[in-house]
């Protein structure tokens, strides 16, 4: 005796799917930027801090190692249960911080891959330091950092569904509610993982986009 | 006649202000010394060329003058301004010395004529406005006024040198720094570069410009300094550095150089 699928038990629950990707795609679009902009800050801080500024540099070097080694499900449990914030408050926090340490080391070798003789020019004309980093030496850092950033963008997709172990009733979540309900689980994690994947394509697919056109000029000839 | 003691050269040219003033530089890189107490003035639109072979330190002496290295010992006063001083207003300083780099060191995501107008913009404080008619007739002037949307790397090597020149005329500096700017060229290419050079110098511009290209030196240059392991071996005007030059180690170097 084979298992015989109910398709149809997707389209019955499908509210509570719609639920769960409503729940997923707000997490992911709000820690996307989140964790962009915090790992940037961070790789920033790593790559141009110096002199009396040098301890920041330091605390940047330890606050990748120490988010980056921990695994995403405990720094979940930090924020919900230890800190206490709220169950999208704390998933948001949590999601962005450990993403934004390897979205960190990504756009440090970014711009460790900008050569030096870019400052230079930028510097000799008479721009400030900061004035070569921020239309100089990030621009072309993080155009060069797109393919990997696109990976990490995905794994924020992948970790999100870390979430529901502190309640939020993201996509993951509702495959077991779905299998609770009805016992067709196979069914629901099927449904549940055709929408990650096209979650996936979609973020692969602007990656590919914004590439396209921010390389245009740097292909060409 | 011999190596000119920088006396004479301040005599010579006394009715015109200094522009560099560098004065017993030295370098150290680690304990490697590539710059040995050299003394090198420049006056107010005087063209100097420096020449020499590799690692004689003819590069490093231009990238200290607007402080790219820093000496260990000696004073650098560039339009009266100390570059070696403890804390020079560093990016003013720079603002008034235009440098051209053997690789260009174009921005390579921004287009030719935003490459030119960024540092007016930024620096100047300029309108956008002003900047990208500053720009064009830069470009108008070094002979490419249609590659301004281009980006650099859709253009040819003469072309991408050309532009820098045009990048850092931009700023409109007192003094421009030219570092071997057509030894990454192509043969064609080398000509049209030092056209555009020599029209500079033509216009009065007070350039030091390190360069292989002799004959740019013979025509261009109103003195020739010729290093060697990080010293000043001889230093005179073309006529002379050329046509009688003193020391062996000149005549070594010419006879190589001039040669093919």
């Amino acid at each position: 005796m084979s298992y015989q699928p109910h398709w149809d038990i997707i389209y019955q629950y499908r509210h509570l799917l719609l639920e769960g990707l409503q729940e997923t795609v707000r997490l992911v679009l709000a820690a996307m930027p989140a964790s962009l902009l915090l790992g940037l800050l961070v790789a920033a801080g790593r790559s141009f801090l110096r002199g009396p500024w040098s301890v920041l540099s330091k605390f940047c070097v330890a606050y990748v190692e120490f988010f980056r080694n921990i695994p995403p499900i405990v720094q979940f449990f930090f924020w919900g249960f230890a800190v206490g914030l709220g169950v999208f408050p704390a998933a948001l926090v949590a999601l962005s911080v450990s993403s934004s340490a390897y979205i960190a080391e990504i756009v440090r070798a970014g711009i460790a891959s900008i050569p030096r003789t870019q400052a230079e020019a930028a510097r000799s004309s008479g721009m400030s330091e900061w004035q070569a980093i921020v239309h100089v030496i990030l621009p072309q850092a993080m155009i060069r950092v797109i393919p990997p950033l696109s990976i990490e963008f995905i794994n924020i997709i992948k970790n999100s569904s870390v979430a529901m172990t502190i309640g939020l009733a993201e996509l993951t979540f509702q495959t077991q509610e779905i299998e609770a309900r009805s016992f067709r689980g196979f069914e629901a994690a099927t449904a549940v993982t055709v929408l990650y994947v096209l979650l996936a394509s979609v973020v692969v697919g602007l990656m590919h986009v914004a590439e396209r056109l921010v390389r245009l000029d740097v292909r060409k000839g | 006649m011999g190596r000119p003691l920088a006396g004479d050269c301040d005599r010579r040219h006394s009715s015109r202000p200094t522009m560099i003033a560098a004065d017993k530089i030295s370098k150290w890189y680690g304990p490697v010394q590539v710059l040995r107490e050299v003394t090198l003035h420049v006056a107010k639109g005087e063209v100097v060329v420096v020449c020499g072979p590799s690692g004689s330190g003819k590069s490093t002496v231009l990238r200290c003058i607007n402080r790219l290295e820093t000496v260990q010992q000696g004073r650098i006063v560039v339009d009266g301004i100390e570059v070696t001083g403890p804390s020079p207003d560093i990016n003013r300083l720079r603002a008034e010395i235009g440098i051209v780099f053997q690789a260009f060191n174009l921005y390579p995501h921004m287009t030719v004529l935003r490459n030119i107008m960024l540092a007016p913009l930024l620096v100047r404080k300029q309108t956008s406005r002003a900047a990208e008619e500053n720009a064009r007739a830069l470009l108008l002037k070094v002979g490419i006024p249609e590659k301004a949307e281009a980006y650099p790397s859709q253009l040819s090597g003469g072309q991408q040198q050309r532009v820098a020149i045009a990048r850092a005329l931009a700023m409109q500096p007192k003094l421009m720094l030219f570092d071997e700017p057509t030894s990454a060229l192509d043969p064609e290419m080398i000509s049209e570069v030092l056209d555009v050079i020599s029209a500079l110098a033509a216009d009065g511009m007070t350039m030091l410009v390190v360069t292989h290209e002799m004959g740019f030196a013979r025509k261009v240059a109103d003195r020739v300094i010729f290093m060697s392991e990080g010293t000043i071996v001889e230093e005179a005007p073309p006529e002379a550095f050329f046509g009688n030059p003193q020391m062996p180690r000149t005549k070594a170097f010419l006879s190589k150089i001039l040669s093919h």
